[in-house]
C-alpha cells in the first residue's frame, strides 16, 4: 500500500480516476447495489447440512422415483405448452413482442419464479421465439428436457436429440428471471460454438450472451459476466470464482463491499483483498455433459497458486533423479506397473542412506529421502511420455487420461512436477503455494438452481444424488432407437485384436457404411493406425486420427465421418458435441458402425461412444473388442481371476470368450467403485481442509 | 489556503492561480489548464493530446485531442496536426523521460514545448503540445514547463481531498442516523425516525417505509406525518411499488432504464407525480423484510447516493426487525421462539428437509393415535370342577394301594385297601359269640327260663349288631373312587402299614374333563375385563401352543397375592383343549379388552398414578 504522502505515487494513481471520468468510461458500472452485492451470496460460509436436510433429499428422490412419475407429468406439460405456443405462431410481430415483454415482467417480478405456471408460460413464449428465429419447432422431448433442466433435474437425453436447443430453451427461460445464468460446456470450443449458434435467438429474446474461454483476458471478464447468459467451461468458472474469492478477502461482508464500491481503494485496503470482482453472482447454471463435468472431471480440485521460487527444491529434485538413476530394479525397489505403484525395498533404503550421509540437512531424514526418491522412480518408470505427458516447448504438459486431451493448466503435485521435469531435463518450474482451492463438487453445490444434461447418467445416478442432490430423469427419445449392439469379440492379445478390428472395419466400410473406431489413448490409436498401414496401405491414407488436440479441426473431421466408406479413428472423447451427419447411402446400407476398440474404465464412456451411432432414429451398430492386454482388465480385475482367465484362454478359447462380457462388466464396476471412492476422498479432504481454515 | 505572492511573476501567471483551487470536473479542468498554459507561455497554439500508447516506443500510438487553446469551432478541429506530425519521436521520448521537453517541430518552423503526464498505466498518457513562435521560445524555459506539470498533480490532490471529505461526511452522517435509530424504543417510533432522517439528509419530499405483513407489505411510516392512513389507494400503490422492489431483490429507480420491471412504480408515479423515485428492498439473511421508497423532485438519485442508502438500509434492517418482532402478539412470538430454540440438529433449512421433518411428525402422531388391539395380561392356573377326596374310612392301617400318583382311575376302581386282619378276627369272634348266644337262647328256651332267654336273645342281637358293624367296616376296607379321573395327590403306597385316622384324606382325584382356567387379574385392570372377552393362554408346560378361551364369570371377591389384590376370573375353553392339560398348570393369559391408542398404552399407568396420588 503506497503511502498517500508521496506526490508522484498519488498523482500516478489518481490520474487514472480523473481520466476515467473525463473519458466517460463507466467506473464500477451502473448496477443497482443489491445486484452488485449478490455476488457475496456465493462466497458465504456454508455450514454443513443437518441429517434432516440430507435425508430429505434422498427421501424426496425416492418418492419421486416410485410414486410421482415425473416424466409422464413433464410430457403432459410439454404437450400443453406446445399447444399453447401453436396458437401464437401466426401472431403478428407487435403482439409477440408485447407478449414477451409481459412474460418477462411476470418472470422478473414473481415472488417464486420457479413456480410451474410461470415456467410453462415462459417456455411457451420461448418456443414461439425459437420458431420465429430458426423456423424449427422444438419437439415434445426437447421441451420436456428444458422443463427438467429448469426444475433442477439432470435430464438424460440420448446424443443427437438436439440437446443444444433444449439447453437454449431452458437458458432463455431462466435468464428472463433477471439473474445471471451460466451454461457450462465440456470444452472451450463448444462454449464458443454454442454461444454463437443461438446468438440470434438470444438477441430476439432481449438477452445478451457471450462466452468465456481460456483465452478471454482477465480485463474483459467483468464485462463478459455482465451479460445475461455466459457460456463457459467449469474450469474457467471455478477459476473466476476463486479469483473473486481472493479479491474479496478473508471474510467478505455486504458492508465491506459496499464501502469499497463507494469509496474506492482506501476502503478496500481495510477490508482485505483487492483486485476486481468479476462475477455477478451464482444463481442458475446449466451443465452440458453433466456426467463428464460433474463426475469425471470433478476429481481434481481447482487450485490457484502463486509461484514461490525455491532454489533448494530444484536442487533436491535433481539430486533425487540422480539417486534414482543409480538404483537397481528388484534389488533396491519394486515396481508394479499394473497398479502404478513403486516402493523402495529395505536394501534400497539402506543403500540410499549410505549415499546421502554427505548431503545437506534436507536429506538426513530417511522418510523424506524415501518419499522423494520414490517420486523420482515413479516419474522415471511409471510416467510414460506421450501417454501421460508430452513435452512441448521445453515444458511438460500433462495429458488427461480420461479424454486423451492435453491439460494445459494442470500440474502434478508439488515435488512431483519438479522431479519429472528434472528427469526429462527440461527447466524446472518453481514450486507454487496454494492461495485458494475448491473442488468442483463443492463449487457446483453453491448454485441455488442447477440443471444438467447428459447422454448417459444411469450409472452415475446415485453419485449425482448423493453429492449434488440432483435427481436424474430419463427423457425418452423422439424416435425409437434402431441401434444393433453386436456381441463382444475377444482376443488374447492386442496385436490380434488390432488386426481383427482392421479387417472388420475394412469389410464394413467396403459395404458402403461409415465406421468410427474409438480407442483409449493416443498411443493405441497410433498402434491401430500402424496396423492399418500394414494391412491396407492404400486405404490407410484416407483415415484421419482424432486426438482431441484441436477442437475446431476435430469438428470438421467428425462432420465428415459419416461419408460413404469413411473410417475414422478417434481417441475417446474427441469430437464430442458434434453430431455425425450420415450420408443417405450410408443410412440405407445400415448406418454408422461404431467399434469400441478398447473398453474404457467406465461403462459410461463406452456408452457415450455407443451413442454416437444410430442417433435420431437412424440405423446403426456397435461392437466392442476386448483383449487380455487391455488396461481395464489388467488394472481392475483381481489378479488371480486374470491369471486364470489367461490360462483358460490358452486351453479352451471358446469358453474364455464367453466369459468376456461378465468379466468386463466386473472390471468396469470395480473401476467405477474405485473412482467413486477417490472422488469421495477428495471431497472429504476438501471439506477437511476447508474446515481447518485453508 | 496558502496565498501565492504575485510579485515578479510573469503576466500569464495569474491564469494559473485559480487552477490551484479549481474544484470542478476533470473535463473543464483540462480545458482551463490548456488555456492557462497557452497564455502563460505566450504561445500561439496549445493542444492537449490523449494517447492510448499502443504504438509502443515509436510513439505512434492512437492520439486523440482532448483540449485546444484557443478554442476552435467544430469544423476546424480536423485541421489540427497529429502529435506525431508535430513532434519527433526523440522529442517525445525525451518528454516522456524527463516530464517535459523543448525542441523544434517537424514542420512549420515552430518550436515545441512538450509536457508529458504519464499516469499509472502506460495505456493512457497525456501530452500537452505548445506551439511557440520564435519570440516566445526565448522566454520559455524548462522550469516553466515543469511548473505547468505540477498543476494537475495539485488538482488531483484537491479532488482526493474533496472526495475524502465527502466520504467522511457521508460516513459520519450514516453513523448519526444509525445512532438515532438504535436509540428508539418502539418500532413505529424507530420507523418514523428513520424516514424523517432520510428525508432530511437526502432532500426528499417524502420517504416511506413499508414492512412485511401477512398480505405483502404494509405501510409502516411516512416521513413528516405522525399517523399513517391505512386504506387509501395511494397507500396501496406505495405498498405495491415496495413489493415490486422486494420481489426483484433490487433497487428500483424510476424513471430509469434497464431491464427492471417498474409497472407498480409507473402506476404510483402517474397518480402522485413524485419526480424521481428510488425504492430499496430491505432484507435480513435472505428473508425480505420491507422496502423504503424515496421521492425527490429536484435531482435524480446518483449511483453514490444509492450505495449510501444501501449501506444505511442494511444497517437499519436488523434493529427495525427486532423492534417489530417485539411488538407482535405473544402467541405468535411464542411460536417463533419455540422454533428458534430447537437445537440446530432439528432445524431443517431446505424445503425437502422441512417436508421430511413434518412428514416424520405426522407419521409419529398417526402412529401414536391409531388404536390397536390391546390385551391385558395376567397369570392363569388350570383348575377343574370335578375333584374327589378319598380318605381313610376308619382308623386303621393301609394294607395296599394299587394306584400311584398320576394314574388314571375309573369310577369304582379300588384305590386303597385297609388292613382287615383285626376286623376279620373280630368278625370271627363275633360269629363265635353269636353262635354262643344262639345256643344260650336255645338252652334257655329249652329250660323254659323265659327271662334268661330274653337276656340271651338281646345279647344275641347285640352281638349281631356288633358283627354287622365289623362287616360294614370290612366292606369299607376297600376304598374306591367315586369319579373317573387322575390321581393328583397322595401316595398311600408309600405309607403301607402306616396308621391312618378316620377321615384323613389320602388320595385326591381330579377329573381331566371340564378343565377351566382361572385368570388372576390385577385390580388395576379388572374394570376392563368383562364376560365374553377372548383370552389367549400359554402354559409354562408347553409354551409353543396357545389356547383360546372365553371369559365366563368374573368373580367379585379378590384374593391377595404378593400384597396386591387380584380378582379371579373364570375362562372356559372355546375349542377342545389339548389332552395334556392338567389342573394346576400355570401360565400367562392375555385378554383382549378392545382397542386403545399407543399413546394411551404408553401413558395410562402414569396417568393413573398421577390421578391417584396427586389428584390431577
Amino acid at each position: 500500500m503506497r503511502s498517500l504522502s508521496s506526490p508522484q505515487g498519488l498523482s500516478r494513481r489518481r490520474f487514472s480516476l480523473g481520466l476515467a471520468e473525463t473519458l466517460g468510461e463507466p467506473g464500477g458500472g451502473s448496477m443497482p447495489p443489491s445486484e452488485r452485492l449478490f455476488v457475496l451470496a456465493a462466497h458465504r460460509e456454508r455450514e454443513p447440512l443437518i441429517w434432516l436436510d440430507r435425508m430429505g433429499y434422498r427421501v424426496g428422490a425416492l418418492w419421486r422415483r416410485w410414486w410421482h412419475r415425473p416424466v409422464a407429468l413433464l410430457r403432459l406439460r410439454s404437450i400443453l405448452i406446445l399447444e399453447a405456443a401453436e396458437a401464437l405462431y401466426s401472431a403478428g410481430e407487435e403482439f409477440l413482442r408485447e407478449e414477451m415483454g409481459r412474460q418477462v415482467a411476470v418472470s422478473r417480478g414473481a415472488v417464486d419464479p420457479g413456480a410451474p405456471a410461470i415456467l410453462d408460460a415462459s417456455l411457451k413464449v420461448a418456443v414461439v421465439a425459437v420458431r420465429r428465429v430458426t423456423g424449427l419447432i422444438p419437439h415434445e422431448e426437447q421441451v420436456m428436457g428444458a422443463l427438467a433442466l429448469l426444475e433442477n433435474y439432470i435430464a438424460e437425453m440420448a446424443t443427437g436429440e438436439g440437446k443444444t436447443l433444449t439447453a437454449a430453451l431452458a437458458v432463455v427461460t431462466a435468464a428472463w428471471r433477471g439473474w445471471p445464468c451460466q451454461v457450462v460446456t465440456a470444452n472451450d470450443y463448444l462454449a464458443r460454438r454454442d454461444a454463437e449458434l443461438f446468438a440470434r435467438l438470444f438477441a430476439y429474446c432481449g438477452l445478451s450472451v457471450t462466452h468465456i474461454d481460456g483465452e478471454t483476458p482477465m480485463e474483459g471478464r467483468q464485462a463478459a459476466y455482465r451479460h445475461d447468459v455466459v457460456y463457459t467451461t467449469a474450469k474457467e468458472l471455478l477459476g473466476d470464482y476463486l479469483r473473486d474469492k481472493l479479491a474479496l478477502g478473508k471474510s467478505p461482508s455486504r458492508t465491506g463491499l459496499a464501502l469499497r464500491e463507494l469509496g474506492g481503494v482506501p476502503f478496500a485496503a481495510a477490508t482485505g483483498g483487492g483486485g476486481q470482482v468479476v462475477m455477478r453472482g451464482l444463481q442458475q447454471v446449466i451443465v452440458d455433459e453433466a456426467d463428464s463435468v460433474l463426475i469425471d472431471e470433478a476429481v481434481t480440485p481447482l487450485i490457484i497458486s502463486t509461484p514461490r521460487p525455491d532454489g533448494s527444491m530444484e536442487a533436491a529434485a535433481r539430486d533425487a533423479v540422480a539417486l534414482a538413476r543409480s538404483l537397481e530394479e528388484k534389488r533396491h525397489y519394486r515396481l508394479n506397473r499394473a497398479l502404478r505403484h513403486v516402493e523402495l525395498t529395505n536394501e534400497g533404503k539402506r543403500y540410499l542412506a549410505g549415499l546421502t550421509t554427505t548431503f545437506s540437512a534436507f536429506w538426513q531424514s530417511p522418510s523424506r529421502v524415501a518419499e522423494v526418491v520414490e517420486q523420482a522412480l515413479y516419474a522415471m518408470h511409471l510416467m510414460v511420455r506421450d501417454q501421460h505427458y508430452v513435452i512441448r516447448d521445453d515444458k511438460i504438459v500433462l495429458v488427461d487420461e480420461l479424454t486423451g486431451r492435453l491439460a494445459d493448466q494442470r500440474t502434478l503435485s508439488v515435488g512431483m512436477q519438479q522431479v519429472l521435469e528434472a528427469s526429462e531435463g527440461v527447466p524446472i518450474s518453481p514450486p507454487t503455494e496454494v492461495s485458494a482451492r475448491l473442488s468442483f463438487q463443492r463449487f457446483f453445490r453453491l448454485f441455488p438452481r442447477m440443471g444438467g444434461m447428459t447422454g448417459t447418467a444411469a450409472e452415475a445416478r446415485a453419485e449425482l444424488l448423493g453429492v449434488y442432490r440432483l435427481s436424474t430423469l430419463s427423457i425418452p427419445t423422439h424416435r425409437p432407437v434402431a441401434r444393433r449392439i453386436l456381441p463382444i469379440r475377444f482376443f488374447p492379445d492386442e496385436a490380434t485384436k488390432c488386426r481383427a478390428i482392421v479387417e472388420d472395419a475394412l469389410t464394413i466400410a467396403g459395404e458402403g457404411r461409415a465406421v468410427l473406431i474409438g480407442m483409449r489413448s493416443v498411443l493405441s490409436s497410433e498402434t491401430l493406425f500402424r496396423h492399418f498401414t500394414a494391412m491396407a496401405p492404400a486405404r490407410a491414407a484416407g483415415i484421419p486420427l482424432l486426438h482431441a488436440v484441436n477442437h475446431r479441426q476435430e469438428s470438421a473431421i467428425v462432420a465428415r465421418a459419416g461419408a460413404v466408406g469413411a473410417i475414422t479413428i478417434a481417441t475417446n472423447m474427441a469430437g464430442r458435441g458434434t453430431d455425425i451427419a450420415l450420408d443417405p447411402v450410408v443410412r440405407e446400407r445400415g448406418g454408422l458402425h461404431v467399434i469400441i476398440g478398447e473398453p474404457n474404465d467406465f461403462g459410461r464412456i463406452d456408452r457415450q461412444l455407443l451413442g454416437r451411432s444410430a442417433r435420431q432414429g437412424d440405423p446403426g451398430s456397435v461392437r466392442s473388442y476386448l483383449s487380455l492386454e487391455d488396461e481395464v482388465v489388467r488394472r481392475f480385475l483381481p489378479a488371480l481371476l486374470l491369471r486364470s482367465w489367461r490360462r483358460l484362454q490358452t486351453v479352451w478359447p471358446r469358453q474364455a470368450a464367453r466369459l468376456a462380457t461378465p468379466l468386463l462388466k466386473l472390471a468396469q464396476s470395480r473401476a467405477e467403485g474405485f473412482s467413486f471412492r477417490q472422488r469421495q476422498n477428495i471431497l472429504e479432504q476438501d471439506t477437511q481442509l476447508d474446515r481447518s481454515g485453508f | 489556503m496558502i496565498m501565492v505572492g504575485q510579485a515578479g511573476a510573469r503576466p500569464g501567471y495569474r491564469q494559473l492561480v485559480p487552477l490551484l483551487e479549481f474544484e470542478g470536473g476533470p473535463r473543464e479542468f483540462w480545458e482551463l489548464w490548456t488555456r492557462a498554459a497557452r497564455s502563460y507561455l505566450e504561445a500561439d497554439l496549445a493542444i492537449l493530446y490523449l494517447g492510448s500508447g499502443e504504438g509502443g516506443e515509436r510513439g505512434e500510438g492512437r492520439w486523440s485531442i482532448l483540449a485546444v487553446a484557443p478554442p476552435l469551432k467544430d469544423g476546424e478541429r480536423e485541421r489540427l496536426p497529429k502529435l506525431t506530425d508535430s513532434a519527433t519521436a526523440e522529442l517525445l521520448a525525451e518528454a516522456r523521460a524527463q516530464g517535459n521537453a523543448l525542441g523544434e517541430a517537424r514542420q512549420g518552423g515552430w518550436s515545441l514545448g512538450l509536457v508529458s503526464l504519464n499516469p499509472e498505466s502506460v495505456a493512457r498518457e497525456l501530452v500537452l503540445c505548445v506551439h511557440l513562435s520564435r519570440g516566445a521560445r526565448e522566454k520559455v524555459s524548462l522550469p516553466a514547463l515543469g511548473l505547468l506539470s505540477l498543476i494537475p498533480i495539485l488538482y488531483e490532490r484537491r479532488r482526493t481531498e474533496l472526495r475524502l471529505e465527502r466520504d467522511l461526511a457521508r460516513l459520519s452522517e450514516m453513523l448519526e442516523v444509525l445512532g438515532h435509530l438504535l436509540g428508539a424504543e418502539r418500532f413505529d417510533q424507530a420507523a418514523l425516525l428513520f424516514v424523517n432522517e432520510l428525508a432530511e439528509r437526502f432532500g426528499c419530499e417524502q420517504v416511506s417505509l413499508s414492512w412485511r405483513s401477512r398480505e405483502g407489505l404494509r405501510l409502516a411510516a411516512l416521513s413528516h406525518s405522525e399517523k399513517v392512513e391505512r386504506r387509501s389507494e395511494l397507500t396501496a400503490l406505495l405498498e405495491e411499488a415496495g413489493q415490486e422492489a422486494v420481489s426483484q431483490e433490487r433497487e428500483i429507480l424510476y424513471p430509469g432504464q434497464g431491464k427492471v420491471v417498474t409497472i407498480a412504480h409507473r402506476r404510483y408515479a402517474e397518480v402522485r407525480r413524485p419526480g424521481n423515485l428510488l425504492t430499496l428492498p430491505l432484507t435480513f439473511l435472505d428473508t425480505p423484510m420491507g422496502a423504503v421508497l424515496l421521492e425527490r423532485q429536484a435531482m435524480a438519485f446518483t449511483q453514490a447516493e444509492q450505495w449510501v442508502l444501501r449501506l444505511l438500509c442494511d444497517q437499519a434492517t436488523r434493529p427495525l426487525r427486532d423492534l417489530e418482532s417485539r411488538q407482535r402478539p405473544l402467541y405468535r412470538r411464542l411460536v417463533t421462539e419455540v422454533g428458534a430454540s430447537l437445537p440446530r440438529q432439528w432445524r431443517p433449512e431446505t424445503p425437502e428437509g422441512r417436508r421430511l421433518a413434518w412428514g416424520l411428525v405426522i407419521v409419529v402422531v398417526i402412529f401414536l393415535g391409531i388404536p390397536i388391539p390391546y390385551r391385558v395380561d395376567a397369570s392363569a392356573v388350570i383348575k377343574t370342577d370335578a375333584m374327589a377326596f378319598v380318605g381313610a374310612p376308619f382308623d386303621g392301617y393301609i394294607a395296599a394301594a394299587p394306584v400311584t400318583l398320576g394314574a388314571e382311575v375309573k369310577a369304582g376302581e379300588t384305590v386303597l385297601e385297609m388292613v382287615t386282619q383285626e376286623l376279620l378276627l373280630e368278625q370271627a369272634g363275633g360269629l363265635a359269640d353269636l353262635a354262643q348266644y344262639g345256643r344260650e337262647v336255645e338252652k334257655k328256651r329249652a329250660a323254659n327260663q323265659l327271662a334268661e332267654m330274653r337276656i340271651a336273645e338281646s345279647q344275641y342281637s347285640q352281638t349281631r349288631a356288633k358283627l354287622s358293624q365289623v362287616e360294614y367296616r370290612l366292606s369299607q376296607a376297600r376304598v374306591t373312587t367315586p369319579i373317573t379321573g387322575v390321581v393328583v395327590e397322595g401316595e398311600p403306597q408309600k405309607n403301607l402299614g402306616g396308621a391312618v385316622k378316620r377321615g384323613e384324606t389320602l388320595v385326591k382325584i381330579a377329573a381331566v374333563h371340564d378343565l377351566y382356567a382361572e385368570v388372576r387379574i390385577d385390580e388395576r385392570d379388572v374394570y376392563q375385563v368383562a364376560e365374553g372377552q377372548k383370552v389367549s393362554l400359554v402354559l409354562v408346560a408347553n409354551p409353543g401352543t396357545t389356547a383360546e378361551l372365553q371369559i365366563t364369570r368374573v368373580v367379585p371377591s379378590p384374593a391377595v397375592v404378593e400384597g396386591r389384590n387380584v380378582f379371579p376370573v373364570r375362562a372356559e375353553p372355546t375349542s377342545p383343549y389339548p389332552s395334556w392339560w392338567r389342573p394346576g398348570m400355570s401360565g400367562v393369559a392375555k385378554i383382549g379388552v378392545g382397542r386403545r391408542s399407543l399413546i394411551w398404552i404408553a401413558t395410562h399407568r402414569l396417568v393413573d398414578f398421577l390421578r391417584l396420588n396427586l389428584w390431577i
